[in-house]
């Protein structure tokens, strides 16, 4: 698990990050949310023990690393929001660079670069020169360095930045699959779509303060006080109006282009309550779950955004 | 976690890699090579001319040769030694990879002394592939093995002190360009400025000035290695003049070899430069906490200053003394 207790980073007067408390659950994908210069950056260099804290702490797995950077190294892949690459080393050297420099065995380091080269799908680019691949190959090749050793945290900053829809696509499944192995993965992102679709819990920062740290339905719940439901249904539309209208909490339906747009106000057992409840009224479901497609208009509402 | 033993610095096979491949490298050796075998060649062709006034005109070939063959060579590394390194860390920093570097566990000084060897190292390869040139020197004599390697140790020296500047530079300031203009001016003023305070000097006090003026430039250094003995009607006296012995080199009223050559305090500065440069470095590479150093951080770099400066007192300060007295005209040097 990763604690910050009053986590503090000032720049002269300027005050970057203003004591942030956060936790972030082992395994979970975190994803950290706020508009440029908002301190997500800051925060995560902080972690990655390249910036000292002015004030606060830092903790991994119970154990403070604020005055032992050196340590927390071991335990955490790192990957910058502007990074550079060597160009003038193939795809190869370029991890077995890195290799090297977390002192892995000659055998090891000729294992880990290949398991690698195929976990990011760039096995194809195995001797090509690393000034020939496209952005989103230099992007999985860059998560690929902060894999060398295996740690099991990983901060990502922007990782998905400037890449293509599909680029984005492939980086998203490739955190899922990172996520799944038991990873603990912070990333930070402005684009709140982009986080909200891999990501079970998130932090919105903003002007150094952390408004909110929990899950994606939470925050979308507290800030609605009502479950956000898309349903998508083979039967006509007036019959599912009917079987919606007739159940207790429903607070708004509306057919649209992807479907169904529900509001529902109750706990988990109402939310559950309603699916039974469409179904008893022969409603032929083809999709039913809870959005945050609207989590832009979550965002705008609880940021002032006058930070960029 | 366990550190391997005896595993190849990171940068170094990083910076092997990038630099020996494709043809820059080779073509600079070329070019080098060419460029000293040509040069001897004139050398020798030239000292064909010269007129020997009796003297065997072999031994003084022999000596040219080596002048020139090592004075190009410092020439080279002070040229190409501070371009290599005065990059190391501004370009890591240009190219958005130094953050990278940093939050690996690899150590301040393993990124420093990585990038100082594999710049050195290019160095070293170009000084020891012109040895077979060199070697041509003993077949001609007046050149000693120890000569030979006297001014190889003394060029080998300037490559890690003019290399530590640039690399000083590149880790303080972080910017090429400015790092590269800082590491050059600090050379010229080690090379040229001593000289233009040595001539001053001489001008204003209307005497001979003291040689140790000229500790500073690596040029003098190597000259001291050459002239080691009066040089009258030799073309080695530029020598005597370039190493500071001022008259002394030519008039015969004292033998050089009793005084301490100006090489000596050269190596024992660029030594003690070289460490307190390199310490400084390690502070603008380290990401955090740059400057707080621990009590036993302290004292080991107050401790290693004063062990530095007791024993180059110790080794130093009596000869300069002697060499001052002499000098005046008080007594005779070493009786």
């Amino acid at each position: 698990m990763i604690k910050t207790v009053q986590l503090t980073k000032k720049y002269g007067r300027l005050t970057a990050l203003d004591s942030l408390d956060l936790q972030v659950e082992k395994g979970s994908l975190f994803g950290f949310i706020g508009p440029n210069g908002a301190g997500k950056t800051t925060t995560l260099r902080l972690l990655a023990g390249l910036l000292e804290p002015s004030s606060g702490q830092i903790w991994f797995d119970g154990q403070e690393i604020s005055h032992d950077p050196d340590q927390a190294r071991w335990q955490i892949g790192y990957m910058p929001d502007f990074f550079g690459v060597y160009e003038d080393m193939k795809v190869w050297e370029y991890l077995d660079f890195f290799a090297r420099c977390y002192h892995l065995s000659p055998d090891r380091r000729r294992r880990v670069v290949d398991e690698l080269l195929e976990l990011v799908d760039l096995t194809h680019k195995r001797d090509a020169w690393v000034e020939s691949l496209s952005r989103g190959m230099r992007q999985r090749l860059c998560l690929a360095h902060a894999l060398v050793h295996d740690p099991h945290i990983l901060l990502l900053d922007e990782p998905a930045s400037g890449l293509d829809p599909r680029a984005r696509i492939e980086m998203r499944e490739l955190l899922k699959e990172l996520s799944s192995l038991g990873k603990t993965i912070i990333i930070s992102s402005h684009i709140l779509t982009e986080l909200a679709e891999m990501c079970d819990h998130i932090g919105v920062i903003e002007k150094g303060r952390l408004l909110y740290n929990g899950p994606v339905q939470r925050l979308n719940r507290q800030l609605h006080g009502q479950h956000q439901i898309r349903l998508r249904a083979l039967s006509p539309d007036d019959a599912i109006e009917t079987a919606l209208k007739s159940y207790p909490g429903i607070t708004d339906a509306l057919p649209g282009k992807n479907g169904w747009e529900i509001g529902l106000i109750g706990d988990d057992d109402s939310l559950a309550g309603l699916l039974t409840h469409l179904v008893n009224h022969a409603v032929r479901i083809t999709h039913f779950s809870e959005t945050t497609s609207n989590l832009e208009s979550v965002f705008m509402q609880i940021t002032t955004g006058d930070v960029e | 976690m366990k550190r391997p033993q005896l595993a190849l610095n990171p940068i170094i096979v990083k910076e092997f890699r990038s630099r020996m491949r494709g043809w820059r490298a080779f073509a600079i050796l070329t070019v080098y090579l060419v460029f000293l075998a040509l040069f001897s060649y004139g050398i020798y062709r030239m000292m064909l001319l010269f007129p020997s006034y009796g003297t065997p005109l072999s031994p003084l070939i022999g000596q040219s040769l080596f002048a020139a063959i090592a004075n190009l060579s410092l020439v080279f590394v002070a040229l190409l030694m501070p371009a290599l390194t005065a990059t190391a860390i501004s370009s890591e920093n240009e190219k958005l990879t130094l953050e990278m570097l940093q939050a690996t566990p690899l150590s301040v000084h393993a990124i420093l002394f990585g990038k100082l060897i594999a710049s050195a190292g290019y160095i070293f390869l170009l000084i020891f592939a012109a040895i077979p040139l060199a070697s041509l020197i003993f077949t001609f004599g007046g050149v000693t093995p120890t000569d030979l390697l006297l001014g190889a140790l003394v060029i080998l020296t300037t490559a890690i002190t003019y290399g530590m500047i640039g690399l000083f530079f590149s880790a303080w300031r972080r910017r090429t360009i400015q790092a590269l203009v800082l590491t050059y001016l600090t050379i010229l003023l080690m090379i040229g400025g001593t000289y233009v305070v040595y001539i001053f000097w001489g001008v204003i006090a209307r005497d001979a000035p003291p040689r140790h003026i000229l500790l500073f430039n690596p040029f003098s250094a190597l000259a001291s290695v050459i002239a080691t003995q009066n040089l009258q009607n030799t073309p080695m006296g530029l020598f005597g003049l370039l190493a500071g012995w001022g008259p002394w080199a030519f008039d015969g009223s004292v033998t050089l070899t009793d005084f301490r050559p100006l090489w000596h305090y050269t190596l024992a500065f660029y030594l003690g430069l070289s460490l307190v440069l390199y310490l400084l470095s390690t502070r603008f590479v380290k990401p955090i906490r740059p400057w707080r150093i621990s009590w036993k951080g302290w004292g080991l770099a107050i401790g290693l200053v004063v062990l530095y400066l007791v024993i180059s007192a110790a080794m130093f300060y009596p000869d300069i003394k002697a060499e001052n007295m002499a000098r005046q005209g008080i007594m005779p040097p070493f009786e």
